[in-house]
């Protein structure tokens, strides 16, 4: 068996997890207090794919592999006593007393690090049960405290104990025009560079991107987390579908890295997801492969809003699901190369590399998503995610420069240089992203 | 224990959907509302709307000690209500920061950076671990000595092929696979532009005028003129793309075939 442990940290962390186990639990036909839903002899999906997200107890219950952490009690709690309070082993839900303060610093050093030793021994516990344990899903958000500050330590710890086990990152990362707190771009910055090189793969999501989505695509007129939450978890359900379903690419948590990243420091594939559309417009729209195909490469549908068409591709993995025929993505995908604005890094080598997993996706009740026949997920490692480094970059100098708020993470015993050492490290990304982007051969025609 | 309930806390700098507690005093709210917009405590005001559209708030105070008044005891306080938090004594380096984050943002794009051809800030070329190393290492791009060989190649090819292409000529650019149609059009200008540095400033570039608006210009590229022509007719094109010889121009040929249908009416 090949399991896979989903970790969930910090506020953002916790609710993505919520829906994501809530559209899990849906797709495989699973209740949830963990038994099978009625009418199902077996849970849905190969038994093998099944049994890397589940493990079961022998008297016909299924227990999701996964870890809720919080440094606060109140999202745990809500857990705790609401609808899948039977879903999870109490153990698996552990949560502090104090919260992190929006501060990475607490996160990290002060608070967070009381809390490592219980969560590093009941992962332990849960690797234990594992036959073949591949490696970590990682959900958190890098502009609070507890996500950014426990979340890095314990990719950071993670690398110590599990070696060289996969791990997968999903981070919720600052929108482009709004900030959530005057301190996110310390966090963000000091997060992304702490667990720079302990994660393999990290697919960001931003806030605003989704904000936009649900307003536009959903009719939301004010989104909330939980509707963006449910639309992230559908796009996470696209990633990790081959992996609990048969599909026939990245089947296996490495394969993200292999098929997405070129050196490991590039490892911010832009996510992009179609169709998103609410259950009144879906009547009108067919989502024929060639469409949703297509959507996959306007902004609109993107995670993280940046311009792809200022970059470069370095690799790009489209995952199918649902009634999709193999001929006719490659008619789409040759529609979609013929278009000049995709343009490919030419001194790597890059490709198409196209996965198909035949179980549609599934919708939670609640949701103003319609569930469509077939779906796609793009994974695409592409330069122009540079232009969202350079952002938070900008705006931790304007604060950094005037040292505003500086005290809050020198109080909890952090070093000012720490801070500067952080922003140096995302300037070599982005410089990375530069280089990367260099030496390809330039254009035909001006 | 009443359950938490989700708001909405924006500021000047901020803006974030928070959960609280109604058990929470108002100091300890004010406490969290400073981690969250900066303003401390004291110069908090408070202001609550109850829909994103309407004007209409309430001011959230208490009347007593705001470490003995608790949250529940403001019934406005409901569900998906805005908290609005003015400072009544702004910082004026913050403000300063929140007008100025605001228009660099605004500033910014990705195609300035990665096509700029330049690394920013200081010190990646001497650091290890970048991917800069990595290409060097391993012979990638143009740190591979077959790239510059093939560059030499394109070169050569290129200034053989444009010594044959004279200015007035009439030809058409080799389709490829972004531009399927068949383009013609007549030489204006053969010879070096610095301003492609892609290139080098050695290569030899043909000046088109097109004879149907397919192009990328006027007959400028950054600014300075090479010929003139009218906005989307121009194009400069490689010459080993170039194709010279008797091309008529496409227009006519259609006019001529109508002309044909003409005189078989």
């Amino acid at each position: 068996m090949r399991e896979v442990i989903s970790l969930n940290v910090g506020q953002a962390g916790c609710q993505i997890g919520n829906a994501c186990w809530e559209l899990y639990s849906l797709e495989h036909g699973i209740s949830p207090d963990g038994y099978l839903a009625e009418g199902l002899k077996n849970p849905k999906g190969s038994e093998t794919g099944f049994s890397t997200f589940f493990s079961e107890t022998g008297s016909g219950k299924y227990v999701p592999r996964t870890l809720y952490v919080d440094l606060e009690p109140n999202v745990i709690d809500q857990i705790k006593t609401g609808e899948y309070k039977d879903f999870f082993h109490p153990d698996q839900l552990i949560s502090g007393k104090e919260d992190a303060a929006n501060n990475f610093a607490r996160g990290h050093f002060t608070v967070g690090r009381e809390l490592l030793e219980p969560i590093l021994d009941r992962l332990r516990k849960m690797a234990d049960q594992c036959d073949g344990l591949q490696g970590f899903i990682f959900n958190h958000s890098l502009g609070g405290g507890t996500g950014s500050g426990l979340g890095s330590l314990l990719l950071e710890q993670l690398s110590v104990d599990y070696g060289k086990k996969a791990k997968l990152e999903f981070a919720v990362y600052p929108g482009p025009k709004v900030s959530t707190s005057v301190v996110e771009p310390y966090n963000t910055v000091m997060a992304t560079s702490s667990t720079l090189e302990h994660s393999d793969v990290t697919f960001m999501v931003d806030n605003e991107a989704i904000y936009d989505m649900c307003r536009r695509n959903l009719d939301i007129a004010r989104p909330s987390f939980r509707s963006l939450n449910t639309l992230i978890a559908q796009t996470i359900s696209s990633v990790t579908a081959s992996l609990r379903f048969n599909g026939s690419l990245n089947v296996d948590l490495n394969e993200f890295q292999t098929n997405l990243v070129p050196y490991p420091r590039i490892h911010f594939p832009l996510v992009s997801y179609a169709p998103i559309s609410s259950k009144t417009k879906s009547l009108h729209e067919a989502n024929s492969i060639s469409e949703i195909t297509n959507a996959c490469f306007e902004p609109d549908n993107q995670m993280v809003k940046c311009d792809p068409r200022t970059g470069k591709y370095m690799a790009t993995c489209l995952l199918y699901r649902g009634d999709v025929v193999n001929r006719d993505v490659q008619s789409a995908i040759a529609q979609v190369k013929s278009k000049k604005t995709v343009q490919l890094v030419d001194w790597c080598p890059t490709g198409f590399k196209v996965g198909i997993c035949f179980e549609p996706p599934s919708v939670p009740k609640h949701s103003e998503l319609a569930q469509p026949p077939r779906a796609v997920c793009m994974l695409s490692n592409t330069t122009a995610i540079a232009e969202a480094w350079q952002r938070i970059e900008k705006k931790f100098d304007l604060m950094f420069s005037k040292r505003a708020f500086v005290h809050w993470y020198v109080g909890e015993g952090m070093e000012e240089t720490e801070l500067g050492e952080g922003a140096d490290a995302i300037n070599s990304l982005i410089n990375d992203y530069i280089e990367v982007g260099a030496d390809s051969l330039e254009e035909e025609e001006y | 224990m009443s359950s938490d309930i989700s708001v909405f806390v924006t500021s000047s700098l901020t803006s974030s959907e928070r959960r609280i507690s109604p058990n929470w005093t108002l100091s300890h709210f004010k406490v969290k509302l400073e981690q969250i917009t900066g303003i401390p405590p004291a110069n908090q005001k408070l202001l609550v709307y109850g829909s994103s559209n309407s004007p209409d708030y309430q001011l959230l105070k208490s009347i007593g000690s705001e470490s003995s008044a608790t949250l529940s005891q403001f019934d406005f306080l409901k569900p998906f209500v805005r908290i609005h938090v003015d400072d009544t004594n702004p910082n004026p380096e913050l403000e300063e920061l929140a007008k100025s984050s605001q228009q660099e943002m605004e500033n910014i794009s990705g195609a300035d950076i990665l096509n700029s051809g330049k690394y920013i800030g200081t010190g990646y070329e001497d650091k290890q671990d970048t991917v800069l190393k990595w290409k060097e290492k391993n012979q990638l791009g143009r740190f591979n000595p077959e790239y510059k060989e093939k560059q030499q190649q394109e070169l050569e090819n290129n200034i053989q092929c444009s010594s044959k292409i004279a200015v007035g000529a009439r030809c058409r650019i080799k389709p490829d696979s972004s531009i399927t149609v068949e383009r013609r059009g007549t030489v204006r200008y053969v010879g070096k532009i610095p301003e492609i540095t892609s290139t080098g400033a050695e290569f030899p570039w043909v000046g088109i005028e097109l004879d149907e608006p397919l192009g990328k210009n006027d007959g400028s590229i950054k600014g300075k003129k090479y010929f003139s022509c009218n906005a989307k007719y121009g194009s400069f094109a490689k010459p080993t793309n170039v194709e010279i010889g008797d091309f008529p121009s496409l227009m006519d040929e259609l006019m001529d075939s109508d002309d044909d249908i003409n005189e078989e009416l």
